[in-house]
């Protein structure tokens, strides 16, 4: 059994490692490889979500390596190994010989399989790990065409950014550890809400904030800006089954912990509401089809985070599910267009959907998902996610249905302009067929995933995530959610591409994301540099020259002590050495060989004798 | 004659060698004092033996390899002094003094 589990995260991981080992050899074999790689992770993901093995290690002294899977770990895994399937078909076709194949293959399953990692672990060890590797391969994958410096330098702002949040999961592993109940309990992810105060607290805020770091929420969105600077195929995998999803997945998985801290389930709950209705906006205000699906991605992980939060555990999920599904067709699609016709600047792609039929069509099912629209995935999934609001606070329903409606007039706007009337394109490179395939998957994907949203399928998912009492969604739910959505979509329609009538420092503020990398340039980069300048300047004018300073006085000293102490204690050995043998010289001087002045000597001396013995006397 | 004569003898002698010995400064001098005291000495072995065990002949015998080696220093001794008075007009001690060096 466990073997199944162990197969299911090694074997993406160590083809993808020996992928990159290989290296550039590998090119021409590495998309053959790859596909059946996450072909066979697939079967493995479904075999074990039916069955829920576990496996376990031996790791550290009372801590071993966890892997289990569960209701919910069986569901993402079923989830990023399709995706991840559907996105390499796409990547096999649409990535020439020219590029280094093997290096992004290699990634992609490495990628994937840290994501496998991440959603078994059931130790924060093993989820550490899968985090970190995870992060590692997005930095390696958003700068996959490193010659531009420009999109290394946007992954160095989504690593620092995303790694900057991951020190929370690290506060976290280390609060667990503290408080008594982390170490019985083995730093178990369930063992977490049993901590005791104020370690608890410790641990829901760097697991928060890991999550939302992880997941790009407010007010760590913009590295979802500048990580569409990579591969669309990345960006795809990254917005939907990986990376974003992971943090909304760990706070899914510990949604007892939020419960049990008593603030950590109301800061979630209202920051994804937030993210929700802002980042909507900001997608709103984007020119960019990629980043206005990156800011979208920000905003629906935000309706996740908030039925973690919410405690909607099986709503969260299913959005997540179908979302997974909806975003990376979006990316895949405006992937092919970007290779076809060259751009991804809305304006540019007027009639975008009529050149190429079958690809416009899935856009337009994904995104008509997206907007929230009946009978499709997104919109029963969201109404189930939201009863959970509605249960927790009329206010924070009502921020969802904002949420919502900013989501159909996002969507609506880019397919607006994807259904011009068509344009000219004598240019327009062909799409591979190829390519096609994946995208109409995925399109059936998006309107089969509506069922499991509605009894009796949605009982058994119930089951399935072992999440009793949760809140159903009454039939006025839906229809005001796909009345809202409807209008909201129609009048962004009719609408079109007319400029708000909102003042131009409101416009650019959202276009920019809000100004939050401004702002964290202003708030944590600048400073932090500032520190380290004074801290090199300390450095060089204080320690450095105290370094230099006691040198050089120890070579003073040295010199003195030479100059006055050797030389005086040099020159008392002399002299005593002088004075000895002055003092040799002198009692020679007696010594003659001639007795007749011995005989003048003894005498001499025995009349002083005689002279002293009188006076004596 | 009785043994306390010839010691007493002895003893003037030698105590006349050893004055010559001490006061004077010429070579010649000083051996003839040297001579004297060897002559004290080998005057009192000789009346000990006489006096006190005259069976024993070894007693002869020694003091015979007493004169011989006397004789045999003074020959030395004069023919020292000869050379270096030919050699360097020096017939005093003081004038020799280099020879410690």
């Amino acid at each position: 059994m466990s073997a199944l589990l162990w197969a299911l995260v090694a074997l993406p991981l160590g083809a993808g490692v020996l992928l990159l080992a290989v290296g550039r050899r590998a090119d021409r074999a590495a998309p053959g490889i790859a596909l059946a790689v996450a072909a066979a992770a697939l079967g493995l993901a479904v075999t074990t979500a039916f069955r829920h093995p576990s496996a376990r290690a031996p790791f550290l002294d009372g801590l071993p390596m966890r892997l289990t899977v569960d209701g919910l770990s069986g569901l993402l895994a079923v989830t990023v190994t399709a995706v991840t399937l559907v996105v390499l078909l796409f990547s096999a076709t649409e990535f020439g010989s020219g590029e280094a194949r093997a290096r992004f293959f290699g990634l992609m399953l490495l990628f994937a399989g840290s994501m496998l990692v991440t959603v078994t672990a059931a130790t924060l060890p093993v989820l550490l790990m899968g985090w970190e590797v995870m992060g590692a391969t997005s930095w390696a994958l958003i700068g996959y065409w490193w010659r531009d410096p420009e999109r290394t330098s946007a992954a160095d702002t989504a690593f620092l950014t995303t790694r900057t949040a991951d020190l929370g999961l690290y506060l976290a592993a280390g609060a667990a550890l503290a408080s008594g109940s982390g170490r019985n309990s083995s730093l178990s992810l369930d063992g977490l809400a049993r901590a005791e105060e104020p370690w608890l607290s410790f641990i829901t805020a760097g697991v928060v904030v890991a999550a939302l770091g992880k997941s790009a929420q407010l007010p760590f969105s913009f590295w979802l800006s500048k990580a569409m600077r990579g591969p669309s195929p990345v960006s795809a995998l990254l917005h939907s089954a990986t990376m974003v999803v992971a943090g909304a997945y760990l706070l899914l998985r510990t949604g007892p912990l939020l419960d049990a801290s008593g603030w950590g389930d109301d800061v979630v709950v209202w920051t994804g509401a937030a993210t929700a209705v802002l980042l909507g906006l900001v997608a709103v205000a984007q020119t960019d089809l990629k980043q206005l699906l990156a800011a979208s991605s920000c905003a629906q992980i935000g309706f996740m985070v908030l039925a973690a939060g919410a405690g909607a555990t099986t709503g969260g999920t299913l959005q997540l599910v179908a979302h997974a599904a909806a975003k990376s067709l979006l990316f895949l699609a405006a992937g092919a267009w970007l290779t076809a016709l060259g751009t991804q600047q809305l304006p540019a792609l007027l009639g975008a959907a009529r050149h190429h039929r079958t690809v416009g069509t899935a856009f337009t099912v994904a995104a008509l998902s997206l907007a929230g629209l009946p009978p499709l995935s997104l919109w029963a999934a969201k109404d189930v996610l939201l009863a959970g609001a509605l249960e927790r606070s009329p206010w924070l329903y009502a921020a969802g249905l904002a949420g919502a409606l900013l989501s159909a007039v996002y969507s609506a706007k880019a397919l607006w302009f994807v259904w011009r009337p068509a344009v000219a394109r004598p240019d327009a490179g062909r799409i591979p067929a190829g390519a096609v395939g994946p995208l109409v998957l995925l399109a059936f994907a998006c309107v089969a995933l509506v069922a499991p949203a509605f009894p009796p399928m949605l009982d058994s998912v119930d089951r399935v995530l072992a999440a009793s009492g949760q809140p159903s969604p009454h039939v006025w739910e839906f229809a005001l959610s796909a009345g809202l959505a409807l209008l909201a979509a129609a009048v962004a329609w009719g609408w079109g591409a007319r400029p708000l009538p909102l003042a131009a420092r409101v416009k650019s503020g959202f276009a920019d994301w809000l100004g939050l990398e401004r702002a964290a340039h202003v708030l944590l980069v600048a400073p932090t540099m500032r520190l380290a300048r004074a801290a090199a300047a300390f450095d060089d004018k204080v320690l450095d020259r105290a370094v230099d300073g006691s040198a050089s006085a120890a070579v003073r000293l040295a010199r003195w002590t030479d100059d006055v102490v050797e030389r005086s204690v040099d020159g008392t050995v002399g002299a005593v050495a002088a004075g000895t043998r002055a003092l040799g010289r002198w009692a020679r001087r007696p010594q003659t060989g001639q007795l007749h002045q011995y005989l003048a000597q003894a005498v001499a001396a025995f009349t002083v004798l005689a002279v002293v013995l009188v006076l004596v006397r | 004659m009785s043994l306390e004569l010839f010691l007493l003898l002895a003893a003037a002698l030698f105590s006349v060698g050893l004055f010559g010995a001490l006061t004077q400064q010429s070579i010649v001098m000083l051996m003839m004092g040297l001579e004297l005291m060897l002559g004290g000495v080998i005057l009192a072995a000789a009346a000990a033996w006489h006096y006190i065990a005259p069976a024993a002949a070894e007693g002869q015998v020694l003091i015979v390899v007493a004169v011989t080696a006397m004789a045999l220093e003074m020959a030395i001794g004069f023919a020292v002094v000869t050379a270096l008075f030919r050699s360097r007009e020096i017939d005093m001690t003081d004038m020799a003094a280099e020879l410690k060096e």
